[in-house]
């Protein structure tokens, strides 16, 4: 008996030190080689970073609140934020502020990406259908380049996964653009010429890509490109694309069919969240408006200036909320403290500070942009798609590239106003035309681009001084300065 | 009962004497207690080297046969010296022999636990504090961990607010950490990783805290925190058959209330001012409304003793924790059993334990300012509205964003959890020859956690959709490891030598369903079918593992009991880790000078102890996630295909790979002095030590590109911590009628951060301490940044107000300016204290009265006053409900918004008196062994300058010291209870 006792212990002690396997055992991940090899599948990374466009103080909040058309002020104690949308207005940002952080690793990671994806399937070219998913892959990179160098100029330009520098250096905003517009002219090729998806990579989307290079070819690279911008506009004009008849059509929750859009990106309150841009600008009360199970937070508006542009008549005034609000029964809405829901396009300030306004004005003041339709019961995220390329636009950036070659532009911008309701200008000049695409586009995400292509973006407006000189472009975040010292500002 | 096998046995062992010798005498007499004169049931009387003897009974008597002749007769009992008689017994004769046993002070105080093992503790060479269970906080625990609060020096054990269901946060000698836990490695007898919480206090025997590197080293890569380890009570050999009954019933009441504005208060406020506000008509106080009495039980039954070679002891405790704040409450029944069992001649001792813990919690929210959070919504709401429209339906309005009725949030909300947890282990130690032991212990963890979370659907001025999710959470541990122990000593030489191995595997899994809009309320969380929107990823589940693998060794000798040296070592390995750093050793040593056994001491009249003490050592800290450095894919959520437009669901990295990941490294110098005076009439002990963490894990960023993620693990940083323990002992007085003993244990320390980038990583710094409140989202109130304190308040000063009523801030120019944005971020406070005191105190007098009072104070911290930020501010007023303070402010011409300053930071210096106990004991009651009333209160008051709620928050962490309206009301208790042994 003892001895088997003494034998078993002694036995434990001399087998189970055996035991000294450390490896990771992974059940709800997968190791890089387990992973799935169909490229359809792969793929959807790339794509990955479009869903924050909209959120996440990224692209859009950097395109349109440090434009001219739409603000966040500082409601009494509500939206100060550490001065995190103020100083975007007013052209106050630095390497830390939370947008321009925030844009850098998406567009990035896009980019490393299709970068990864590129050198995975090479090996197979020559086959159809992996040679259009690496052309797609390219010219989704370009997209990210084009967004990084319209937003920060100069940046690193990495096209290999494998052989990327461990840290490299920015790559003239310049050359980067003529790599890109190389890369997509080469693989607008290898397109299935028949695919009209709005949300895929296509032909239709290569172009309008293509033509927004050229247009803001200036900014980019010092030389304008009319004539190229116009062929590609041309050619997007060409793809069987047409004007909505109604100019908030393009905007409704069901608008996927819309054969006015070109490239959207196809948000869903349930499955593909991203757009909440609602939450921010209705009115606390304004849920009872559209029978929303979930309280908005009163913070975005339209700079009044941008309202006041807007014709009487312009059916696009009914993008804005404004006046009094009802409730979806049609009851008046009333504040507790017993005065009206009344939204006054009036913006008394930036900064309404508590001691200032009264608790009302601070509260209700600015119209909100509805452009985008606000469906009865609507949740925090919408279920509408979001243009990024739309057929308006062309229309105008044709207008525009007409003008700019000498010729005329009229008939393309007054087609824009019929739909509006407004009739037809004449002998249209820049400036006019500026402000078409304003009232156009207004909320897309186009505002800081155009103003800066029309040389405005420095100007003084609102409560927004001169610009500093270096605005045209935000700042490297201060993270990526950290992380790699061969970059800076 | 009790009594009856007490005689039986009594009787048993006259019959065995009658009949194993003819010729007999009798001997009788009682066993009594030298120091009180007590009687001493149970203890045992014997005829050394046989088997007779007897038992003494309640009454301290004993009365059995002998056969006639010369014997030694010995008597003994747990915890007290023996003591032997030489008698002559002559046949047909009565020989009376009365005992009075000294109680064996040296066996109940000199050992310590150390890991895997015991040491006296005179020969202790690290930093070890022992607190007995005995000497624990009395009163209402709502965590044994409480117990142990302000009773050694350098274990800093707090907890914000008085929520039954919020944990203490315990840090031994600060924090050494930036991403992974600073709790302290729990080994719960013997095993390592054990939930303290499934101890019932009661259960306790002791608490033995392993401070410096050079103690915790044995637990290698878990001991950079220090570590705590728990004996629970066990039957002792020989020990007589103990039941012990515990019970208590307390009161808590909130200890310090909001002084909000009164519904006549606010109104005057807004007729003085002819500011335009909707008066509901009503008067609420909304405290009331959320706040109530809470009442605790407490119920405890244990028996203990022994058999032949067998003892145990078996315990079941029942506790109920009713909070103060409506909607929560705490359940927790333990129940544990401890056998041991010894075989061949004491060679072989088998011990083992189990334990159930089974807690169910409801849970309120207050931690933020969102619409379903309890307090801020009762301080914030308007005292005009009533609970209750006519209708007798709550009574809701929009007064502003997030505005709803918080007695709705309570009736509303069903947020429960249903905890179970399992423990138990089973230990064999086997004597192969004199001094060899050969050990192995098994230990088996389970933990269940069951959570259901709703909320109804609502239509009206509060419209939900409703949402439901039900969530497991299942932890499993499993661990093996051997030991061998030798022991020898030759001369004056003492050697203890032990080796071992250790295997430990974690698993983590889970799983969760979640559903909106309900279709019926009815059911609740109970029926998730008939929820009507349910997304792919609202079902989930998860399962994770890790695995430690070790070597360890010790080795500690003494020469001629003067001088000692332990040195140790360990090798741990741990799946976590990267695969270039899979094992890292752990090494320490330690040596003390016991000066007391040099002649040149031996026998000094004031001093009866000096030693001195020094200690190095390197530990580790591993707690931070599994797979941390390895690169994989994760599933990131819905998406849609672009290319088919079908949904898809996302895969993406969540880091990159670091092959060099590893633990952080803790090397600690610790120096110690250990003193006696007048036969310990006065004792202590003083420390110094400094510990430098490198290797801090961080999350960092890696240039993107090359990367896909922006994102990797790595290690670091490093923090450097200094200070100071000190623990004074004393008897005051120490008198047949009053005993008095008295414990000071005081500590402070430095947190500083040495550094956060090396040549391949780099953070400029962290920030920290975000205040969360309207208009404050992403602000910042500290910094975590090279060459400053851990705990340093960063933020814009505040420089007075503009005549507009604006707050004003110095700018770095030297000027003023009203923008935070504009201002300068300086360093004006710090939240760490200057120190921490503990003061307990012991009292027995008139032998049946015993009194312990503890007070604890923390000095010189700085504490963010965020409640007033937001609720001094008279910006809202009067729609919604501010602090009395905030018509002053408005008064004194305040009109801005809040702004993060230094305007809102407060001293938070305080003294309390953390409980106080009074007990009158009623000994050999009827047959009772022992009755113990006793009267006890908790947080009995709290001197502090500090206006907000409560100036203790939290040290613990990187961020801290910040009172954000989220603090529960701390509570003062008063408990009734009673401990009956039999």
């Amino acid at each position: 008996m003892k001895k088997t006792i003494y034998n078993t212990i002694i036995a434990l002690m001399v087998i189970l030190p055996g035991c000294t396997d450390l490896d990771d055992v992974l059940y709800d991940r997968i190791s890089e080689d387990a992973y799935t090899a169909d490229p359809v599948i792969q793929m959807s990374p790339i794509y990955r970073p479009m869903q924050d466009h909209l959120d996440w103080g990224g692209w859009w909040f950097c395109q349109e609140l440090t434009a001219d058309n739409l603000v966040i002020p500082i409601r009494g104690e509500h939206w100060n934020d550490g001065g995190k949308w103020a100083v975007l207005h007013k052209h106050d940002w630095d390497s830390e502020t939370e947008a321009i952080q925030s844009m850098w690793g998406r567009y990035y990671e896009g980019v490393v990406e299709a970068n990864s994806f590129i050198e995975r399937f090479e090996s197979m070219a020559g086959e159809e259908e992996v040679d259009r998913a690496i052309a797609k892959a390219k010219i989704l990179r370009a997209y990210y380049y084009y967004l990084l160098i319209d937003n920060y100029g100069d940046v690193p330009y990495v096209t290999s996964y494998l052989d990327a520098p461990e840290r490299p250096f920015a790559t003239p905003r310049a050359d980067i653009f003529y790599s890109i517009v190389e890369d997509l002219e080469e693989n607008l090729e290898l397109l299935d010429p028949d695919q009209r998806s709005k949300t895929a990579v296509t032909l239709p989307m290569t172009h309008a890509l293509l033509a927004k290079l050229y247009l803001n070819a200036e900014v980019f690279s010092g030389t304008p490109q009319w004539a190229k911008a116009e062929e590609h506009i041309d050619a997007v004009l060409d793809m069987g694309y047409t004007l909505e008849g109604d100019a908030l059509a393009p905007f409704v929750t069901n608008n996927h069919n819309s054969p006015e859009n070109i490239w959207v990106i196809p948000y869903h309150e349930d499955t593909y969240h991203g757009f909440n841009l609602h939450m921010r600008a209705l009115h606390y009360q304004s849920n009872q408006t559209f029978g929303m199970a979930v309280g908005p937070w009163n913070g975005m508006a339209v700079v009044e200036a941008h309202f006041n542009s807007y014709d009487e008549n312009d059916r696009r005034r009914e993008g804005f909320l404004y006046g009094q609000q009802y409730s979806a029964a049609d009851d008046a809405l009333m504040l507790s403290s017993g005065e009206p829901v009344y939204l006054d396009p009036v913006i008394p300030a930036l900064e309404m500070a508590p001691g200032s306004y009264s608790p009302a004005i601070i509260e209700l003041a600015g119209a909100r942009p509805v452009k985008f339709e606000i469906k009865n019961g609507a949740r925090d995220n919408l279920s509408n798609h979001f243009p990024i390329f739309r057929l308006a636009d062309f229309y105008l950036m044709k207008a525009e590239v007409l003008i700019r070659q000498g010729q005329n532009g009229d008939d393309y911008v007054n087609e824009i106003r019929d739909r509006a309701g407004l009739g037809d200008i004449s002998n249209v000049d820049l400036d006019v035309l500026l402000t078409e695409r304003a009232k156009e586009m207004f909320f897309e995400g186009h505002r800081r681009q155009d103003l800066i292509r029309f040389g405005k973006f420095n100007n003084q407006w609102w409560e927004k001084p001169t610009s500093a000189p270096g605005r045209n472009t935000f700042p490297i975040p201060q993270w990526v300065l950290e992380s790699n010292p061969n970059l800076s500002n | 009962m009790v009594k009856k096998i007490a005689r039986l046995s009594i009787l048993l062992f006259m019959v065995m004497g009658l009949t194993t010798y003819g010729q007999t005498g009798s001997i009788n007499g009682t066993v009594v207690d030298a120091a009180t004169g007590e009687t001493l049931p149970g203890a045992s009387v014997l005829v050394q080297g046989t088997t007779t003897g007897s038992i003494t009974d309640f009454d301290g008597r004993f009365e059995f046969s002998a056969p006639a002749g010369e014997h030694t007769i010995v008597a003994s009992f747990v915890g007290y010296l023996q003591s032997a008689r030489q008698i002559t017994l002559a046949a047909g004769e009565t020989v009376t022999l009365n005992f009075e046993l000294t109680s064996d002070v040296q066996m109940l105080e000199e050992f310590i636990v150390i890991g895997y093992g015991v040491q006296r503790r005179s020969d202790m060479t690290g930093s070890v504090v022992n607190v007995s269970g005995a000497d624990m906080n009395r009163g209402v625990l709502s965590d044994p961990i409480q117990g142990l609060q302000g009773k050694a020096a350098g274990v800093m054990i707090t907890k914000p607010g008085g929520d039954p269901n919020a944990g203490f946060s315990v840090r031994v000698r600060g924090a050494s950490s930036i991403a992974t836990s600073t709790s302290p490695l729990y080994v719960v007898d013997g095993v390592p990783g054990v939930d303290p919480t499934t101890i019932a206090p009661d259960d306790i025997e002791s608490f033995n805290v392993l401070k410096d590197a050079s103690s915790a080293a044995i637990y290698g890569s878990r001991g950079a925190n220090g570590v705590i380890i728990i004996t629970t009570k066990r039957g002792v050999a020989g020990q007589r058959s103990q039941i012990d009954f515990n019970t208590f019933y307390s009161f808590d009441q909130v200890a310090n209330r909001l002084d909000m504005l009164s519904a006549d208060e606010l109104r005057t406020f807004a007729s003085d001012n002819n500011i335009a506000f909707n008066d509901a008509g009503a008067s609420t106080d909304w405290q009331d409304e959320v706040f109530r009495t809470g009442a605790s039980q407490n119920y405890n039954v244990s028996m203990s003793g022994s058999e032949n070679n067998l003892s145990y002891r078996a315990s079941v405790a029942h506790n109920i924790f009713t909070g103060v704040v409506r909607g929560s409450e705490k359940e927790r029944t333990t129940a544990r059993l401890n056998i041991d069992h010894r075989a061949f001649d004491e060679r072989l001792i088998i011990s083992s334990g189990l334990s159930g813990t089974f807690e169910r919690n409801d849970y309120i929210n207050y931690s933020g300012w969102g619409l379903n959070e309890v307090l801020y919504q009762a301080y914030s709401r308007n005292p005009t509205d009533p609970v209750y429209s006519e209708d007798g339906t709550l009574h809701e309005d929009t007064r502003g964003f997030n505005y709803r009725n918080p007695v709705g949030i309570i009736e509303d909300f069903y947020n429960k959890r249903d905890a179970k947890r399992y423990f138990g282990y089973l230990k064999g130690d086997l004597e192969l020859f004199d001094g060899l032991v050969a050990g192995v212990n098994l230990a088996y963890t389970r933990n269940d956690h069951e959570s259901f979370y709703f909320e109804p659907s609502k239509e009206g001025v509060i419209n939900r959709e409703g949402e439901g999710r039900k969530v497991y959470d299942n932890f499993e541990s499993r661990l093996l490891e051997t030991t061998l122990r030798y022991n020898t000593s030759f001369d004056i030489h003492t050697l203890e030598v032990l080796g071992g191995y250790s295997f430990q595997e974690d698993f983590f899994t889970g799983f969760r369903a979640q559903g909106r809009q309900p279709f019926l309320n009815v059911t609740g969380v109970h029926d998730l079918s008939i929820f009507q929107d349910i997304n792919p990823g609202d079902i989930d589940s998860w399962k994770s593992s890790s695995r430690l693998i070790s070597f360890f060794s010790r080795a500690i000798y003494n020469y001629d009991s003067k001088y000692y040296l332990t040195a140790t070592i360990r090798r741990d390995g741990s799946s976590k880790f990267g695969i270039d750093n899979e094992w890292g050793w752990f090494p320490s040593a330690s040596v003390m000078w016991n000066i007391t056994n040099e002649d040149f001491l031996a026998n000094n009249a004031i001093v009866n102890n000096l030693r001195l003490r020094a200690g190095f050592g390197i530990t580790g800290n591993q707690e931070f996630g599994n797979y941390l450095g390895i690169q994989y894919y994760q599933s990131a959520g819905n998406s849609l295909n672009f290319e088919t437009g079908e949904e898809a669901i996302l895969f993406q990295f969540a880091h990159v790979a670091n092959p060099n990941l590893k633990w952080e490294e803790n090397m600690e110098i610790n120096v110690g002095v250990d003193f006696g005076l007048f036969n310990d009439r006065i004792s202590g002990s003083l420390e110094v030590f400094r510990k430098n963490t490198y290797d801090l894990l961080g999350q960092y960023s890696v240039p993107v590109p090359p990367n896909p993620v922006g994102r990797i693990w790595a290690n670091v940083g490093e923090i450097q911590v200094e200070g100071i323990d000190l623990m004074l002992q004393a008897f005051p007085v120490d008198t047949r009628n009053f005993e008095w003993r008295t414990n000071v244990v005081f500590s402070t320390f430095s947190q500083q951060v040495v550094s956060l980038g090396n040549e391949r990583f780099e953070w400029s710094r962290l920030t920290l301490g975000n205040v969360s409140g309207p208009g404050l989202v992403g602000t910042w109130t500290q910094v975590v940044q090279p060459g400053m304190d851990i705990g340093t308040w960063f933020m814009p000063e505040f420089a007075g107000f503009q005549t507009d009523g604006s707050f004003l801030f110095y700018t770095a120019a030297g000027g003023v300016t009203r923008y935070p944005e504009q201002a300068e971020r300086r360093v004006v406070g710090s939240a760490l204290p200057d120190f921490e005191l503990g003061w307990s105190n012991y009292m027995n007098i008139y032998e049946n009265w015993d009194v312990s009072f503890a007070f604890r104070g923390v000095f010189g911290h700085d504490v963010f006053n965020a409640t007033k930020l937001i609720f001094g501010n008279p910006s809202t007023l009067p729609a919604l409900n501010g602090l009395t303070v905030a018509v002053e402010e408005y008064e004194n011409g305040l009109r801005d918004s809040p702004k993060v300053s230094s305007y809102y930071l407060e001293d938070g210096t305080f003294i309390r008196l953390d409980n106080l106990a009074v007990g009158y004991n009623f000994r050999n009651f009827n047959g009772i062994s022992n009755i113990r009333l006793y009267f006890a209160s908790n947080n009995v008051f709290t001197l502090t300058n500090y206006t907000g709620l409560d100036p203790e928050i939290s040290f613990t962490g990187l961020s801290f010291g910040l009172d954000q309206f989220n603090v529960y009301p701390k509570t003062r208790t008063f408990t009734l209870g009673v401990n009956v042994s039999i």
